[in-house]
This record gives C-alpha cells, structure tokens and sequence, in this order.
C-alpha cells in the first residue's frame, strides 16, 4: 500500500499522501531529471509532468506492478525526461563528426580516479555541462544500465552512435577530470615550495 | 557484460544518491495541480452538472414568471368585473355575451354606430326596400343604452326593434332601461327580438351573421308597422302584463350563445392551426458552431452541420440523423534524414573480350551511380496543416416543459459518436530532396478515429408555420475519450455549442 490513506469517493490518495509522497521522492527524481536536462529549471518543469504521471497511474502500479516502487518511478520520469528532451531540444543532438567513429571500438581506459575528491555537486556540475547527446547516452547507459542496443532504439539512433556518444561523453568528462587533478596537484606543489 | 570504466564507476557512485531539493513553489504548484485535478474530484462533470443545472432553473423560473403574468382568458376577467349585482339565472349567458364583446373598444364603437346607423337607417331609408319584420325601429324614439348604461355592449349587427318588455323585467336582466316602454335600442336585448322572431324566415339569416361588420345593419331594418304585431303574439305572457322574466331570461341565453359559439370556433380554429397531435415526425438541417476547450493545440472551432430527424411523442422526442464535423488542427513531425553529399561512380563488374587484332584483351567497365550521404541524423520538425472531417451520428433525446403555440423550451441530452472520415493535409507536401529519409515520426499525436461524446442542452422552438420551425439549442458536449491518437494524452476535451436548425413538421 503506498498511500497510508486514499480519498474514497474519488478513488485516489489525498492531498496529504500525495504530499508525503512527493517530499520522500521528489528530491532524487529531480537529480534524474537533472542529469538529463542539464539546468535546474527545465529539470523542474520535467518532474512536475513525471509527477502527475506518476499521481495519475498510481493506481496501475498497484495493480500489474509488483517491482520496486523506485524502479517504476525513475523509468516514468526518465521516459518525461526524454520526451522533453525530443520536444525542446530541435538542434542537433547527436553529432558525429567523423565518420570513422561510426565504427567506434571501445577503447580500455586506465586512469583511475578513484582518489578524485570532487564533490557531489561539482561531479553533476560536469555531467550537466556535457552536450544533450553526451549526456543523454552517458546517463542511459552508465546510471540507467542500459545497453547501446537499447539506447539506440530508445533514441532512434543506431548503436554505433551511441558508442560514440559515450566515448566522447567519457573523453570530455576525463579531460575535465585530469585537469582538476593536475590543476590541484599544482596548487598542491605551490603550497609545499 | 559491461565492462568497467573507471569513470562510470565514480559517477554512478558518486551520484546514485545524489538528491536535489526542488522549491517550495514548485511543490506548491504540483499540490495545486494535483488539487485541481483529482481533490476536486471529476471536475469537468461538475462544471457541466452546474450549467445545467442554472440553465434549467432560469428556464424554470422563467415559465413560472410567464405563466404568472400571462393575461387570463377575456371572459373570465370581464364576468367578475362586469356584473357584479346581475342575478345568477340570467346574467351568467348573457354577462359572457356582453364580456365577450367589451374586449375590444372596437366593438363599444361598433355598438355607437349601431345607434348612429339606426339613426341613418330611420332617416334616410324610412321605406326599406327589403324590411326585415319586427326588427325596424323608428329613428326618433331609438335609444342607445350603451351610452348610459355601464356594461358594455354585445356586438350585434340587428338594429333594436320596439321591445315589449317593461322596465324592471329588462332591469332584472341588468341592463337598464328608461321606464317609458319604448322601444329599446339596446343591443343585448336585439338578439332576443331574433330568437322570438326565429319562426319568421326573414330574420333567420340575420342572426347568423352576427360576426359581419355593421354593413349587416342596413338591410335588416324592418318598419315598426311590421315588427310590432309580429312580436307581440310571440312573446310568452304568463299573465297580463306583456313580459314576465322568464322570457327575458331565455332571451338573453340566446343572446349568449352565438358569442359563445363564436369563442368556441376561435377556439376550435386555433386548435385546428396547431393541431395537438399526439406524436409526430419532424426533419431538418442544422448547424452548430462549437468551440472546444482543453485541447494540445489550445482552443479549436469546429464546424457542425448536416440533417436530423425527430420523433415526438407527447413532450418527448427522440433526435438521430447524419452529419458532418469540420475542424483543423496541427501535427508537429520529426523527420530524421542523412544529406545528400553527392554520387560516384562505382565500379561494378569488369569484362574482357580478346582482341585478335592486337592481340591483348579489352577491358569493359560495368559502373553504377552511388549517392553518397552524411552519416550525421539530420532533424528536421515541421507542423502539418490538417483539416480532418468527422462523421457524426447523434442520438439525442428531449423533453419539453413548457410549450405554447410559437414556443416550446425543453432540455436535450443523448450522445454523440464522430468517426474520422477524411484527413486532408493543408500544409506544402515535405520535400526532402536528395536527402535519405530514416524516420519520419509524430512529436505531436494525430487525431483519433472514433471517439465519443455526451451533450447535453436546452432547446427552444419556434414555430414560424404550422410546418416550419427554428430550434436554438446551446448545448455543452463532454468527449468521453481524448481526440487523440496518444494513449499518453489523457486530456479529455470539452466544448460550447449553439446548435441551429430548420426543422419541418408533419
């Protein structure tokens, strides 16, 4: 039961459990919508449509849904997200600038940044700065788990360009990686001389 | 498998749990949405709950307020008011016959030139050349008692002959007369002359035209030599004296029934022009401008029109017939496309022949054109201009309330179904060159195929004919499901209408 009480004559939870709903979840379904909108405002806007969404079949959820209530809730609003996304986004998204990149091989990367002291914030800072397609590929396939099968038909692109995407996504977010580290290490250097 | 990319594993650990407060206005205006949408309960059932339920109860107190200040019935207000004091045995005939012709002023004029036409009749014809016997009086002695008397005067086209009766019978039948025993001109009084005289063949048809105008007066204007002794014979006198009241009584029921009569056949008249029928069979055309609300693309018009049938039974009716639904609207498109970068030749097979001659082979070169795309998705959105045509069959049923010869009101309720019959495309067709078309997909959902609606309204009738009619009809509709394609979209359209019709009776 995920309402502690619902409105009987209308069927649906009152504004109280829609309410306490809201406040348990909306916090980390906006870091989702974030993730993929790249700005606070339009992230907003995505989970106020995901939201009613969610209010709005809530009731199915309790009838064909027996998964985690999270997983349902995340896959409504990334749905919102992409959606918006398509309508909003008219430009480009997904550019692939060579050719050759169409026959993209991943390529083994050794750089551990397990040491990096970034916070939270400034790692969504960098997520949010990458291109719609970057971001859209690399938060599809990394937090999402979904595969470049799946991308691909998600975004009606071909698999090929989802690798590409997230290559060039992991390129940029690398390239932003060492240069705070070496820009650090050097601040780091300065301080010890 | 994936594999592991160190970069993944830091940003999906670092940002699993990562969490974004959103604003309280934002929250504010989620719960106020949420409010709206679902606390209120089925809100767009209410608001069509409530402007019926207002229309109707204008409508209600619009009949209670007409039905209240509608003039009564001519009679019945001029019997109280007219003779108060008569006597119930003899006035109650002849007060409807006297009320019934004091509706108009016409008839007190036509009753003043009675006596001026008297007048004329005894001054420039004295030797009628068709006397009517008993009914000539003598221009000098005549007197209009209309003039002095307060009840007004019944119309009558017969000139008042010399009345036998004395002045307390004619009192008694609340019609004052001088006490001189002279002839009485007064009208009330003449019809009674015609019922005695009925016997005698020359006053037969004068009675029957009592609904002519006064021009009916001058051939009916018999000598008094005549009239005296043809009267007097007739007149029941249960003693000696020449009039006892029972006669006069029976005088002016018979005075009363042919103003009677002529109340019935108005009435009988009117009854025939708009027959109350019992059920009948009605067919029209209408039109109905409508506006729909709370659509994707913002408010719409739509045209309606078509033809309908009705059957009434009683004040109720069944509306079904065939009609058109016009609207238009827009789709937004995605096309994905690779640009055209150009053709080479490529080379496709190569055949060598001997030449014996020269003795070396000759090649042949087979090539084939090959265009050359981008392997960039080019997106390209565009909204498409459509109008789409619905075909509609309603079923409406009715139930008029208040109704009278030029107007009935009643309320209207019953179901709509439109099915999309055509879907024309408005905009210039997409050309997209040489350019390699991927996909082509609908951002915006197209219009649904068939969808259902439920209207409801008040109707008002007016007859033009007894065949011809107008209806006026504001009705409010409520689609049942969205209009369109997406089961993502689930708003629910509803709309305003004034439907029109001409509508022919048999």
């Amino acid at each position: 039961m995920i309402f502690s009480r619902r409105d009987t004559a209308a069927k649906r939870p009152d504004q109280a459990s829609i309410g306490a709903l809201y406040d348990k979840h909306a916090p980390w379904l906006l870091a989702v919508c974030l993730r993929y909108t790249g700005n606070r405002e339009d992230a907003e806007d995505v989970l106020h449509n995901g939201f009613m969404k969610i209010i709005h079949s809530i009731d199915s959820f309790n009838d064909q849904h027996t998964g985690s209530l999270e997983a349902w809730m995340r896959k409504i609003m990334v749905n919102t997200a992409l959606n918006y996304i398509r309508d909003h986004k008219k430009e480009k998204m997904f550019t692939v600038l060579d050719p050759l990149l169409e026959n993209f091989r991943e390529s083994e990367d050794t750089d551990d940044f397990g040491g990096c002291d970034l916070t939270k914030d400034q790692l969504m800072g960098l997520v949010c700065e990458l291109p719609a397609g970057y971001r859209t590929v690399f938060n599809l396939y990394v937090m999402e788990d979904y595969t470049h099968k799946e991308i691909g038909e998600m975004l009606g692109i071909s698999e090929n360009t989802s690798k590409s995407q997230l290559s060039k996504a992991r390129n940029l977010l690398r390239k932003r990686l060492l240069d705070y580290q070496s820009s650090k290490n050097y601040e780091k250097a300065e301080s010890n001389r | 498998m994936k594999k592991q990319n160190p970069i993944d594993d830091l940003f999906r650990s670092e940002l699993t749990d990562y969490r974004v407060v959103p604003s309280d206005e934002r929250r504010a205006a989620f719960m106020r949405e949420v409010v709206g949408k679902y606390g209120k309960g089925s809100r767009p059932f209410w608001w069509i709950a409530g402007v019926v339920a207002i229309i109707l109860i204008g409508a209600g107190i619009a009949v209670f307020v007409l039905e209240n200040h509608s003039p009564a019935p001519a009679h019945e207000g001029s019997v109280a008011s007219a003779m108060p004091s008569a006597p119930p045995a003899s006035s109650t005939p002849f007060a409807r016959s006297t009320a019934s012709a004091n509706t108009t002023t016409g008839t007190v004029k036509s009753n003043e030139i009675n006596g001026n036409k008297t007048n004329t009749i005894n001054t420039t014809h004295p030797a009628s050349p068709n006397p009517a016997p008993g009914s000539q009086v003598p221009g000098p002695r005549t007197q209009n008692p209309v003039s002095s008397s307060p009840l007004p005067a019944p119309r009558s086209p017969l000139p008042a002959p010399r009345s036998p009766l004395p002045g307390p019978a004619l009192a008694a039948a609340t019609v004052p007369v001088p006490s001189t025993g002279e002839l009485q001109a007064n009208p009330a009084v003449t019809p009674a002359a015609s019922k005695v005289e009925q016997p005698q063949s020359s006053l037969t048809p004068v009675a029957s035209k009592e609904e002519q105008p006064q021009s009916s007066l001058t051939p009916a204007a018999p000598k008094p030599e005549q009239s005296r002794p043809s009267l007097t014979p007739e007149a029941p006198k249960p003693e000696a004296s020449m009039v006892t009241p029972a006669p006069k009584a029976e005088t002016t029921k018979s005075s009363a029934k042919p103003e009677a009569q002529n109340e019935e056949k108005k009435a009988t008249y009117r009854e025939k022009s708009y027959p109350p029928k019992k059920w009948n069979i009605s067919a029209g055309a209408y039109y109905t401008p409508e506006w729909m609300f709370n659509t994707l693309n913002g408010d719409k018009f739509v045209n309606n029109f078509g033809v309908e049938g009705t059957f009434h039974f009683g004040r109720y009716s069944v509306r079904t017939g065939v009609g058109l639904s016009i609207t238009s609207g827009s789709n937004e498109m995605l096309r994905q496309t690779n640009s055209y970068l150009g053709a080479y030749n490529a080379l496709d097979s190569i055949s060598f022949q001997w030449n014996q001659q020269h003795t070396s082979l000759v090649p042949t070169y087979f090539t084939q054109q090959k265009s050359v795309y981008d392997s960039t998705l080019t997106y390209n959105y565009s909204y498409n201009k459509k109008r789409y045509t619905y075909l509609q069959v309603p079923l409406i049923l009715g139930y008029d309330f208040w109704q009278n010869n030029w107007l009935s009101l009643g309320v209207r309720g019953g179901a709509v179904m439109s099915l999309l019959v055509k879907s024309e495309n408005l905009s210039d067709t997409y050309n997209e060159g040489n350019d390699k078309v991927i996909t082509i997909n609908n951002v915006s959902p197209d219009r649904i195929q068939l969808n259902w609606q439920g209207i409801g309204g008040v109707n008002a009738t007016f007859r033009l004919s007894r065949r011809f009619s107008i209806e006026v009809e504001p009705d409010v509709r409520y689609y049942f499901n969205s209009v369109y394609e997406s089961s993502e979209v689930t708003t629910k359209p509803w709309s305003l209408g004034v439907r029109a019709a001409i509508v022919v009776t048999w």
